[in-house]
This record gives structure tokens, C-alpha cells and sequence, in this order.
């Protein structure tokens, strides 16, 4: 039983403060208490005086079920019509949720009243079904008990504590109070007068009715913990099972991202190089070739394949070397992100400011290289798709270190109404930074500002 | 070399290599009736201008994959053995088997870079023009390189080494005089071999210039 409530900790200020308060509030909390524990026991009362009522039924039905089954398995062949019979244990089952979800205060972690995660379909394979039906068996004997122990109470209090007042009504029919010790034996209580009568009932009574919490609520923990038990999944098994199915969840998740973005990438690499370098090359080739061909008797149309040669071959390094930016920035392995970050802000169409906050100088050499990287290319196209689609006037770069999360944000002032679903590469950004376990964010109202927000684990 | 003057349509997306093409072209004397950037427009310039001869980039937009290769398929739907001389960054067996599927010859897959030979190429685009095959080197070194896994009762298990090789020759376009001084063999011996070869496939005295398609279209089948 809860004791009284700690005055000091409802009076926390100084005592010549509180002294008032307390002249006029003492019995308040008091009252409160007394209310709230009332309350509590003729609910839980409700609840056990109803509950072999409900067993009972639920017993009927669960064992009635069970007995169509097997017939209707013969019958039909098909397992499913079958084990519907079962359906009333799930019925049950629930009813019986909901009304230990009344009585909650004492069943910490049974959140919503469904309990376990079910198929929709009633399956012999989902073991909830049988904890159900296991549930609907048992839970009678436990019923029968705390019924009786509740009622008895409930009676045993009620009769001496209104006592005085049936003897007041009938008076004359008082008999000598004697106690049964079973077997014919007797002992008397030698209560001479009525006066001693009416003193003993009353303080039987009021204990009676006084311990009447304490009972309801050891009555209520032995029912609803049974419920729990076989109703909710709190077995740890269990819940590291859920977890460790959530984790491989997770990973696989990761693992399709990751694949999706290599995959992408690797395309898109193979478009630049074919769009790119390659089509420089066989146009040097070809110009050299037309250089041979003329070289003896037109002079001046081998010079011209030449110089146009000169101009391929250097277009053809231009490309490669912004290629091979595009695969591994060589500012970003040589100096690391916050440098590689300025670069790119240098380099950008609209103007782009970086702010440099004095965490990001420790950064240096202490990333991921992958999740370096990560946060580099979504700068990168984040950029990009300022200076393609945000008409941004300017746009800042943001990022920041903090509780083994790297943060890096491109904000610009332009129209905004940017989205993952609307391509804009953003779906190839949301990949990549999934791959790493990260995850992206952006916000575009139509009208502007649009950021562009990266969230990537690091140590 | 004075080659007979074509009328050519060319079809890249690369405006770069296009240029190139139409100068390179020119230069030698041939006349360019329609440079065009994507598969529908090739169709549209063979059927409009009949060309001699078209030159096509197998990648083009939109689809940015085998586009080329599908329009010059189309193109000879419509216009039966209309010479296509196919152009693209690498080469595929399978690709080459599309393009002479039809039976009609007169088709080229070459590898891009073959333009910087240009005697080579001009030859080449010529001899589809008069209803050659010619297949890049490196589909018919694909091919040999197959062949080692060949199953037996593929018509080409039949062939002695001899006879591949002088079919890999034709599959690249050469004539019987060029495979002849290549092989340094006689002509007559060439045309023996020939002449086996046809008989082991199965192809019946025809057309000898229809007969040579179907050996290369049953090598590059097999």
C-alpha cells in the first residue's frame, strides 16, 4: 500500500513560505488520496466481480471451437474454415485486452489494447492464436478464486460495518456473537453488552474496508498478470526476436539502397565517359586521320585536322578530369570535407556562402570516408539542382558535428516546391544516404526557402 | 582511291562526331543528303532522300540505348536492303545478328574508332553501299572466341579451322581476291573453300552474294 504522500516533496519552497499553504491545504492531498484509492478499488472490484462471467462464456465458445476444428477439418479438407473456429479465443482474447488495459495503472508496457502483432488471417501457424485459446483455458480457475476472495470481502465489509444500523432497525434479534472453529465447536466472544457489539462490527468492518485495496489489487495483479502473460508478447524472447527482425529489416533496407545507388552511379559514369571523353577521342582519331590522309597533297587541310585535334584532345582531359571529380573529389581525399566544402561553394553558379562553424576544423581526417563522401555529393547536387530548377539568388552550405551525427544543408532563397518524389536526382541523394544508414530531408514550400538536409551516423 | 560519289545520310546525337562525319565525308567527294540526331528522324531521311548509304550511331536518344540500331532495323522494313553502315563505342555479336537478320545484306557494324582509318572506313561504307557485310574485327574475334565453346551438332562444328577462318574473313567483308592474299592461298582455292562451306550449312547454289550473308548470319547464330 502506498504511504502517505511525501509532504516535502509538495512543499519544495522554504517553510515560511509554505506555512500559509499549509494552514489551509493539509488535508487536500490526503482527501485526493483517499478518493483516488476508493476509485481504484471498486474498479478493480467491477473488474473481478465480472470477470468468471466472461471467463465462463469465453471458455464455452474457445471449447466449442475446439471441438468444430477437427470436424470441420475432416469435413471440408481445408485447414482454414477450420481453425476459424478458433475465432472466439481472439474475440476473447481481446475483450480481455481491453479490460486489463482498464486496470493499466498496474501493467506498465502494455500499450494499446491490440497486444501482439497478428496476421489478419486466423492461421494455425500464428502461435498468438494459441496463446489465446491457452488463455481462454486457464484464466477460469484464477477467475473463480479472486471472485470469491473479492465478493467474500465485499460482503464481509459491507454486513459489520451497516451492523449498527440493521440492529438500530431490528432490534431483539441479536444473537450472542460466537465464532464457528468448524465441527460443531464453538467459542464465544463474550461480548456482554450491545454497546461492545456495535464497536467490535464497526472495527471489523472498517478494516475490513480499509484492506479492501490491497486485496482488489493483489486479486487484479494475479488475473491481469496471467492476461499479460499469455496475452501480450513480453516474453524477452520474444521481444529480441521483434528486435533482432527490425535490425535485418534495416540492413536489408540499406543493402537495396546502397545497391540501387552504386548501380546508378556506375550508369550514370558510363553515360559521362560514352557522352564525354569517348566521343573526343574517336573525333581526335578521326581528325589525326584525316591529317595523315591530306598531309602530302592538301597541306593546309592537315593543318586544320591537326589544330582541331590539339582542341579534342585537351576538351577530352577537361572531361576526364571533372569525371573523375565526379567519382572521388580529389580536394575532398587530399583535405577533407570542410575544404572540399569551400571548394565547391567557390565553384558554385549561384552564389554560395559556406559557413565554417569551429567544430568543423576538428573534422578534418576524423570521417568515414564514405559518409565524407556522402555528405560531399549531396552538397554537390544539391547545388547543382540550386543553380537548375531554385532561380536562388544565393544559397548557403551548411554542417555540423554533433552527438554522432553529421549534419551538412544546402539552403537557398529561391522558389522552392522541391521534392523526392519529383526526381531532380534527389531519389539518387535519398539512396546514397540511406546506403550509409543516414537519411535526407527537404523541406520546399512552394515560394521558397528550399534546404536540403543530410543526416549521416558518424562516430 | 576514286570511289563512286554516294549520297549519304548521317545519324548521331554527338553534334561533335556528326561534324566530323559530314566534313570527313565531303572531303572525299560524297554528298550528305541529311545529317539527323535521333532514330524516328533516320527513318524519316531514308525513306525521304533514298540514300546510297547511311551511317548510324547505335546509341541515340531518347532511350539512349540501342536506338539506332532498332531505327536502321525499322528503316530496312520499309525499305528492304537499304544500306546501313552501323557505328557505336563497342560491338556485341548479338547486335550484329539483329541488323542481318532480314537476309538482305548490305549492312556494317563497326567500331567507331575504325573512322580514323579513313581509307579503311571510306572502304568499308562503299562496299555496304554495294550490298556487302562487313563486321568490325572484334564481333568476328567474339565470335572465334565462341566457337571453342561450341556444342557438336551445331552446323559450324562441321567446319575444319580453315574454313572458320576464311568465314570470319567474309563475316568482315573481305572478297574472295583480298581473302586470297590474306590467307595467301590460291583463288580457286578460296573458292573451294567456299564452296564447302556453303555445302556444310546447308545453303543452296543461289546468289552467291545472298549465300555469303546466310553463311555469316548462321555463324553468328550459332
Amino acid at each position: 500500500m502506498a504511504a502517505v504522500p511525501d509532504r516535502t516533496a509538495s512543499y519544495p519552497r522554504g517553510m515560511a513560505e509554505s506555512l500559509p499553504v499549509r494552514a489551509g491545504g493539509r488535508w487536500r492531498p490526503a482527501a485526493r488520496f483517499v478518493f483516488r484509492t476508493g476509485r481504484r478499488a471498486i474498479v478493480e472490484s467491477l473488474y473481478l466481480l465480472t470477470a468468471p462471467a466472461i471467463a465462463a462464456a469465453g471458455l464455452m465458445l474457445v471449447l466449442g471451437g475446439l471441438f468444430v476444428a477437427p470436424v470441420g477439418l475432416l469435413r471440408l479438407g481445408k485447414p482454414r474454415p477450420a481453425v476459424g473456429a478458433l475465432a472466439p479465443a481472439r474475440w476473447f482474447a481481446d475483450v480481455e485486452r481491453w479490460r486489463i488495459a482498464r486496470v493499466r495503472w498496474l501493467a506498465a508496457g502494455t500499450e494499446g489494447t491490440s497486444g501482439r502483432p497478428r496476421p489478419k488471417e486466423i492461421t494455425a501457424s500464428d502461435p498468438g492464436l494459441w496463446l489465446d485459446v491457452a488463455h481462454a483455458v486457464v484464466v477460469l480457475p484464477v477467475v473463480l478464486i479472486t471472485w470469491v476472495v473479492t465478493a467474500l470481502w465485499w460482503f464481509a465489509g459491507v454486513a459489520t460495518i451497516t451492523f449498527p444500523l440493521r440492529n438500530q432497525l431490528t432490534p431483539g434479534s441479536q444473537h450472542p456473537m460466537v465464532l464457528y472453529l468448524g465441527s460443531g465447536t464453538t467459542m464465544s466472544l463474550r461480548l456482554g453488552s450491545p454497546g461492545l457489539h456495535v464497536a467490535f462490527a464497526m472495527t471489523l468492518g472498517l478494516l475490513l474496508l480499509f484492506t479492501l485495496p490491497l486485496v482488489t489489487r493483489v486479486c487484479v495483479v494475479a488475473q491481469a498478470g496471467l492476461g499479460q502473460a499469455l496475452l501480450w508478447d513480453a516474453s524477452a524472447l520474444h521481444r529480441r526476436i521483434s528486435g533482432l527482425e527490425q535490425e535485418r529489416d534495416t540492413a536489408r533496407a540499406q543493402t537495396v539502397a546502397a545497391v540501387t545507388a552504386e548501380a546508378a552511379a556506375l550508369r550514370r559514369l558510363e553515360r559521362d565517359i560514352h557522352d564525354g571523353p569517348q566521343q573526343r577521342l574517336v573525333r581526335l582519331a578521326m581528325e589525326l586521320g584525316r591529317a595523315q590522309r591530306h598531309l602530302d597533297r592538301r597541306p593546309d587541310a592537315a593543318r586544320a585536322a591537326l589544330a582541331d585535334a590539339i582542341t579534342q584532345a585537351q576538351e577530352a582531359l577537361e572531361e576526364l578530369r571533372a569525371l573523375s571529380r565526379g567519382i572521388a573529389p580529389p580536394i575532398l581525399t587530399d583535405r577533407g570535407l570542410p575544404e572540399a566544402l569551400t571548394a565547391l561553394a567557390g565553384r558554385s553558379t549561384v552564389p554560395a556562402k559556406f559557413e565554417a562553424g569551429p567544430l568543423d576544423r576538428q573534422l578534418r581526417g576524423r570521417l568515414d570516408a564514405a559518409v565524407e563522401t556522402a555528405a560531399y555529393f549531396v552538397v554537390a547536387e544539391a547545388l547543382a539542382n540550386v543553380a537548375k530548377h531554385s532561380q536562388a539568388g544565393r544559397c548557403a552550405i551548411g554542417l555540423r558535428h554533433d552527438e554522432g551525427t553529421l549534419r551538412a544543408w544546402v539552403t537557398d532563397d529561391g522558389v522552392g516546391g522541391a521534392a523526392l518524389d519529383k526526381g531532380h536526382g534527389l531519389r539518387g541523394l535519398d539512396d546514397r544516404v540511406r546506403a550509409i544508414g543516414g537519411r535526407l530531408r527537404v523541406t520546399s514550400p512552394s515560394g521558397g526557402p528550399t534546404t536540403v538536409t543530410a543526416e549521416l551516423p558518424c562516430r | 582511291m576514286p570511289l563512286t560519289p554516294l549520297r549519304v545520310v548521317v545519324a548521331d546525337d554527338a553534334v561533335l562526331l556528326r561534324e566530323g562525319l559530314v566534313r570527313l565525308l565531303a572531303e572525299e567527294g560524297h554528298q550528305v543528303v541529311a545529317a539527323v540526331g535521333d532514330g524516328p528522324a533516320l527513318v524519316e531521311a531514308v525513306l525521304e532522300h533514298r540514300p546510297d548509304v547511311s551511317v548510324v550511331d547505335v546509341r541515340m536518344p531518347p532511350s539512349h540505348t540501342d536506338e539506332g540500331l532498332r531505327a536502321a532495323i525499322t528503316a530496312r522494313e520499309h525499305r528492304p536492303g537499304a544500306p546501313m553502315l552501323v557505328l557505336s563505342q563497342y560491338v556485341e555479336a548479338s547486335y550484329a545478328a539483329d541488323l542481318l537478320a532480314d537476309g538482305a545484306g548490305a549492312v556494317g557494324y563497326l567500331l567507331k574508332d575504325r573512322v580514323a582509318r579513313v581509307e579503311e572506313f571510306l572502304d568499308a561504307l562503299d562496299r555496304v553501299a554495294r550490298g556487302a557485310t562487313v563486321l568490325d574485327p572484334q564481333v568476328v574475334a567474339q565470335l572465334l572466341a565462341g566457337q571453342r565453346r561450341q556444342e557438336p551438332k551445331s552446323p559450324l562444328a562441321a567446319l575444319t579451322a580453315r574454313e572458320r577462318e576464311l568465314l570470319g574473313l567474309m563475316a568482315e567483308g573481305h572478297s574472295n581476291p583480298a581473302i586470297a592474299r590474306r590467307l595467301v592461298l590460291s583463288a580457286s582455292a578460296v573458292e573451294k573453300h567456299i564452296g564447302n562451306i556453303f555445302a556444310k550449312l546447308g545453303l543452296p547454289p543461289d546468289d552467291d552474294r545472298h549465300r555469303r550473308v546466310l553463311a555469316v548470319l548462321a555463324y553468328l547464330r550459332a
